[in-house]
């Protein structure tokens, strides 16, 4: 090389580097710079308008943005977790951002001031602030109302003080692009209001509302402005409905943050909203689910395409291409996919594929009729299992990718043709191919026949022995004994319509666990069964969905006032009598069908006869009705557990569920069941003379109301009656808050219950409640027969569901009140929530109630299901008359965020649920320590009480000290939520011990006439999941 | 509006109105009188025999609503089923009683019982249906898995420690057709022979043909214990 050329390259070399220090000076200034809080403006010229800011033009380029790892739901809250963890999450989410030119993302106001900086000043994206004012509820005067009314003026201060508290709390924060107000609120005008507006028809009545939304808008916005004049201020409308209110209304907003799902093309909003209006738009939300609802399968094509349709649009109505220039840009729902948003608080390890709404302007999967909308799926990134750090990763979908293309486009230094074009050089075919590439790649289970979706495998090593033989025969009296299983998870999906999955399970060899009930006790070593079996095929008319010992749910939100059909969700407490319900098959129509549900199976709830069940659901407006009719196609033919076999029956039943009263709602119901009983006969007690029953038609009806009434944002009042004849049983009534009145599903009583619902202050709530019941028929008591001569005094015995029409059980007589006390600092957090125990975040909740409940009649005599003979046999009496109490209180701590703890305590009086004998008097606690998410310590101790299984209570059998420990390392905690709901813990390492002593209240092969004190049983453990 | 307050109307007055139906009061009765004859009247063709429950709705059965306590720890229970039998005044009585306690806990013992008041009303009447009856309730008794291993109590007066001894209702099956006298029953295979050796040794004879028929053999020779022959498979 000559020296010229070495001289040349030199200065090249120069004058590279000091190209390189300059630009690192310059984004070193630019990091200087972002590091105070940035100047918002809208700017209009006749080119239309633009926003800026700290006076550089800034187009929107954003998605909405959250982060819920699967299993979690809205109750998740990364804020509240470690810095460390924190950090993590945003460098992983922001980076990926960046990398396809995210410049914005819109977040809501409880992301604290400090992260909205780092993300802008390392990742340099601006967040849109967002505040829900009130969309789902509002905290007034302490009490919490989850119908806001924005007419109240007490309501509007509450909204417009916290608000403004934020626009303090984020006035220097660096990063904060806006803040936007609600989120559709506008659709959510649902309060009870006077009647005055009330009966003003639908339309007019919601206008009415919506004038109060946008004045309260329009107040603090105009207060927002005073303590922060560098941020703009909008709201996030839906679509642009009570567009010419907003004009009128709403005159402080900045500009119109709005989401609008109109399919490929926004069609005349740009126009209406500059006629109207003359604001600029900025898209809060907008775009398509990637899931098609017609094939059923992910669709991240038709995702893409419309979003890139609607990019298109939005960058030719930008500023300077001649169109309307009203566009500012937005921000895409959404940036991963929420796995909890159908149900949201059940099937959060299912990725569910049900579309929860219509909307004919996604042509790719509209079809008349049925919802084509699939809420979980909106994610430019699907959402996936946390990665070795913790974070939940995301896998980019085709969208991502095209995003990343269209955002590499400047609005604002091109002119309308140079962007069509660019569009149209962004090769969706080549974006579309890649992304197959990496869904065949990466995920491997779309579109297959059969896969394997993972597994696992379990072994016990267990020692055991009585206290009595280790006296006498020393450690040789010791047993040892160990178990291996394993399962295997497999999905299929051989057509686009049909989906499912199933386990099977091997047994190798069956530990001896004496002391506990556990899966697989009753099988065969080196046995293999199938473990459980759900599928789903899609028709036209319905999806028939077939189910084998998986999870099902009641209807009782759903119009089945008489909880006909049981909720069978403990799998857990199914396995450990190898039982395989729930099984069944459900059809959920369709279309002309929508409202009708059929579900027949030999075992379609936990205890349930072989039967068919059908729904129909109809009404609109203020009138829901239900009518049902469940028929038991033949009787059981064994039980697994000590529950005896009921016989075969029907019921048929009718509601309505009105809301046409403000702030109340009334369910009226009635039941006939039973019929197949019409003429049987039985016997009863009349004034010291033996009397002779047969059951007549009117014995088979009931009827019931229940009215709730919100009396005011702090108190919530409810009273219900409930008649039901001799033979008109019903099914499990919903019990909600805990509440341990003693409610019951069989028929021959006359009952009221009510309770008052207080909310005091922002946490506490205060929860009286009362129940009386009395039966048409009293129990029978014992008095013998005798025969004198050709003279039979007949006596009386008492009844028994086997061999009479009815019996007095716990439907019997009582009188019952009750308190519950609870403190809950972060009620989105439910305390009552079936999972509260594993979700609450708050540093410290709890609750405390009492029962008291006075049977002062006894009980006829209760059945129970007698295996050796495989037939159903009686108690030989009745429980007499009780007193029965129960103190309770469960607690929840989270003092750091490395520690977790659950507690509850119990004391109790309490009868037996079958075998007659002293009601006990019991003690007992439970916990569950958390530390690091790694080690996890739980037991109980209980003193005097039954035993853990059902039967105990039954039978009356009780021990007076029972001690559990367990201790269990997490190989990998991580993977521990995602993993099927089966056989409790997974995946860890862990040891339990079981301690029981006995006395004369005790199983007798347990206490030997006093021989044996007490049995031991050591576990340990290994699972692991694959 | 209307139809909405009709409907509302329509399910108060309902709920209002029903708690007076049903439940209404139904026949008070503190005697019942048993039957003394002997004329058996079938409910239904195979009342009295396993899994037939048809007893339970036969107006004519007395026992039908009655406390009856069938638990043997509890024999001294006033309404215990043997009791009541003992006090029973007819063999009609008796077959009602005990038909109804096969119909509540069907058990081998109680099917016995109902075949033995079967005989029983064979021999006071000499009913071909009783007759009839009472070889279903045995067949059964014999023909049944579950039943053939029941025993009954036989009391032991020399064991005053254990008043009670169990006995094979096979074996008791076997004697009643091979040769019931000992239970003061009359054959169940009677015959036109005068000599009375030869018309029990037919009678026995028809007897045992009859257990082969139903694939069992009976050896007559007395079991020290029980008393009775053995009935082997």
């Amino acid at each position: 090389m000559p020296e010229s050329d070495h001289i040349y390259h030199l200065k090249g070399l120069f004058i590279v580097m000091a190209l390189l220090l300059l630009t690192g000076s310059v984004t070193h200034a630019t990091a200087q710079e972002s590091a105070v809080a940035a100047t918002v403006k809208t700017y209009q010229d006749n080119s239309g308008w633009k926003l800026l800011v700290n006076g550089e033009s800034y187009f929107v380029k954003g998605v909405v943005w959250g982060y819920t790892p699967i299993g979690e739901n809205y109750a998740y809250n990364l804020w509240s977790k470690p810095d460390d963890d924190i950090k993590k999450v945003l460098d992983y989410d922001c980076a990926l951002m960046k990398a396809a030119g995210i410049n914005t993302i819109r977040s809501f106001f409880n992301t604290p001031p400090r992260w909205i900086e780092y993300i802008y000043t390392k990742y340099g994206i601006m967040t849109i602030v967002n505040h829900l004012a009130g969309r789902y509820g509002v905290k007034v005067d302490g009490s919490w109302r989850s119908q806001t009314d924005y007419s109240d003026p007490r309501t509007r201060e509450a909204i417009k003080k916290e608000v403004l508290e934020q626009v303090v709390k984020f006035k220097n924060t660096p990063g904060v692009l806006m803040i936007a107000l609600g989120n559709e609120n506008n659709y959510g005008l649902e309060w009870s209001s006077n009647f005055e507006i009330e009966n003003l028809p639908s339309g007019e009545r919601q206008a009415v509302k919506a004038k109060f939304l946008y004045s309260m808008y329009n107040e603090i916005i105009a207060e927002g402005k005073k303590i922060d004049r560098d941020r703009l201020f909008t709201i996030v409308n839906g679509d642009i409905q009570y567009i010419d209110l907003i004009a009128e209304q709403c005159k402080e907003i900045d500009l119109l943050g709005v989401n609008s799902y109109r399919g490929k093309s926004f069609t005349s909003l740009w126009k209406d909203t500059k006629e109207k209006l003359n604001k600029p738009i900025v898209f809060m939300e907008f775009g398509s689910d990637a899931f098609n609802s017609k094939t059923n399968q992910e669709d991240q094509a038709a995702q893409a395409e419309i979003l890139k349709a609607n990019w298109q649009e939005i960058y030719s109505k930008s500023y300077g291409n001649g169109a309307e220039g009203n566009a500012l840009g937005g921000t895409v729902f959404e940036w991963r996919d929420e796995w909890w948003k159908y149900l949201q608080t059940e099937n959060l390890l299912i990725h569910d594929k049900n579309a929860s709404w219509s909307n004919g302007g996604y042509s790719f999967d509209y079809v008349a009729g049925e919802n084509n909308m699939n809420e979980e799926w909106y994610g430019i990134v699907a959402l996936e299992r946390p990665n070795d750090v913790g974070v939940s990763e995301a896998r980019p979908r085709m969208a991502y990718y095209t995003l990343q293309k269209i955002f590499q486009i400047d609005p604002y230094r091109q002119d309308l043709k140079t962007i069509n074009s660019s569009f149209e050089r962004i090769d969706m075919s080549s974006l579309a191919y890649e992304s197959d590439l990496r869904s065949l790649k990466q995920t491997q289970t779309q579109n297959k026949s059969l896969y394997l979706a993972g597994g696992n495998v379990r072994m016990d090593f267990v020692s055991n022995a009585k206290d009595k033989d280790i006296r006498e025969n020393g450690k040789e009296a010791q047993n040892y004994s160990q178990g291996v299983m394993g399962f295997l998870d497999f999905g299929f999906q051989p057509s686009s319509k049909l989906t499912g999955d199933f386990s099977v399970n091997y047994i190798n060899t069956i530990p001896d666990r004496v002391l506990e009930e556990f899966y697989g006790k009753t099988r065969n070593k080196n046995s293999i069964e199938l473990y459980n079996f759900n599928s789903t095929l899609k028709t036209d008319a319905a999806d028939i969905t077939t189910f084998y010992h998986t999870p099902r749910y009641h209807w009782g939100y759903e119009g089945d006032f008489y909880g006909l059909l049981k909720e069978t969700t403990d799998i857990k407490g199914i396995d450990i009598w190898d039982s395989k319900a729930p099984i069944g098959v459900e059809f959920a129509g369709k279309k002309e069908l929508e409202g009708l549900k059929v579900l027949l199976g030999p075992e379609v709830y936990w205890g349930a006869n072989p039967k068919i069940m059908a729904k129909y659901n109809f009404g609109t407006g203020h009138y829901k009705f239900s009518i049902m009719h469940s028929e038991d196609i033949a009787k059981a033919s064994t039980s697994a557990t000590n529950s005896a076999i009921e016989k075969a029956s029907r019921a048929t039943t009718f509601s309505v569920k009105s809301t046409v009263i403000p702030k109340t709602i009334i369910e009226i119901g009635a039941i006939a069941a039973a019929s197949e009983k019409i003429d049987d006969r039985y016997t009863y007690l009349d004034n010291g003379n033996i009397g002779y029953g047969k059951i007549e038609f009117a014995d088979t009806l009931g009827a019931k109301a229940k009215i709730t009434h919100t009396l005011t944002d702090s108190l919530l009042v409810y009273a219900g009656v409930n008649y039901a004849g001799l033979v008109a049983d019903g099914g499990d009534p919903l019990k909600e808050f805990d509440t341990l009145l003693p409610y019951s599903k069989y028929g021959n009583k006359i009952e009221a219950d009510g309770g008052v619902r207080i909310a005091m202050g922002e946490y506490y709530t205060l929860f009286p409640r009362v129940l009386w019941r009395d039966n048409l028929k009293a129990a029978n008591p014992s008095i013998a027969a005798s025969t004198t001569g050709n003279s039979l005094y007949p006596g009386l015995t008492p009844r028994n569901r086997d061999s009479d029409p009815f019996a007095v059980l716990d439907n019997r007589k009582a009188l019952a009140w009750e308190l519950f006390f609870t403190y809950d600092p972060t009620p989105a957090t439910d305390f009552y929530n079936w999972d509260n125990k594993n979700r609450e975040d708050a540093p410290f909740a709890f609750n405390v109630g009492f029962n008291y409940t006075d049977y002062n009649t006894p009980t006829d005599s209760y059945t129970f299901y007698f295996k050796e003979g495989n037939t159903n046999a009686a108690f030989p009496a009745g429980l007499s008359e009780a007193r029965a109490w129960k103190a309770l209180s469960r607690m929840v701590f989270n003092p750091k965020p490395w520690l977790r703890i659950a507690n509850k305590v119990e004391v109790g009086h309490q009868q037996s649920t079958g075998a007659a004998g002293p009601a006990r008097t019991y003690y007992s606690t439970e916990f569950d320590f958390d530390f690091y998410k790694r080690h996890l310590v739980s037991g109980y101790i209980k003193k005097d009480q039954w035993g853990p299984y059902d039967y105990y209570q039954q039978f009356n059998v009780t021990f007076p000290w029972q001690y559990s420990l367990d201790y269990m390392y997490r190989i990998d905690h991580l993977l521990q939520k995602y993993v099927p709901a089966r056989l409790g813990k997974s995946a860890g390492i862990g040891i339990t011990g079981i301690v029981r002593t006995y006395d004369q209240n005790s199983p007798p092969s347990d206490y030997m006439n006093g021989k044996n004190d007490y049995s031991y049983q050591i576990n340990t453990y290994l699972t692991y999941e694959f | 509006m209307f139809r909405n307050i009709f409907i509302y109307l329509l399910l108060t007055l309902t709920l209002v109105t029903l708690p007076g139906c049903g439940a209404g009061d139904g026949q008070i009765s503190n005697t019942i009188t048993l039957p003394t004859d002997s004329l058996l009247t079938l409910y239904c063709d195979n009342v009295g025999i396993y899994p037939e429950k048809c007893i339970l709705n036969d107006p004519a059965n007395p026992y039908r609503l009655v406390a009856i306590e069938t638990d043997f720890t509890k024999k001294d229970a006033p309404n215990y089923v043997f009791t009541m039998s003992a006090n029973a005044p007819s063999a009609k009585s008796r077959f009602y009683l005990w038909a109804t306690a096969l119909a509540k806990t069907p058990t081998g013992d109680h099917q016995f019982q109902v075949a033995t008041a079967l005989h029983q009303l064979y021999t006071e009447g000499k009913s071909n249906t009783a007759r009839r009856q009472a070889f279903k309730a045995y067949s059964t008794v014999l023909g049944n898995p579950d039943f053939r291993g029941s025993s009954t109590y036989w009391k032991a007066d020399w064991l005053t420690s254990q008043p009670t001894y169990a006995v094979p209702v096979k074996d008791l099956t076997g004697m009643h057709l091979y040769d019931p006298r000992p239970d003061n029953l009359l054959t169940l295979y009677p015959n036109t022979i005068t000599e009375p050796a030869l018309s029990l040794s037919q009678s026995q004879y028809d007897g045992l043909q009859k257990l082969g028929d139903w694939r069992c053999a009976y050896d007559p020779n007395p079991n020290p214990l029980t008393g009775v022959g053995t009935l082997k498979p």
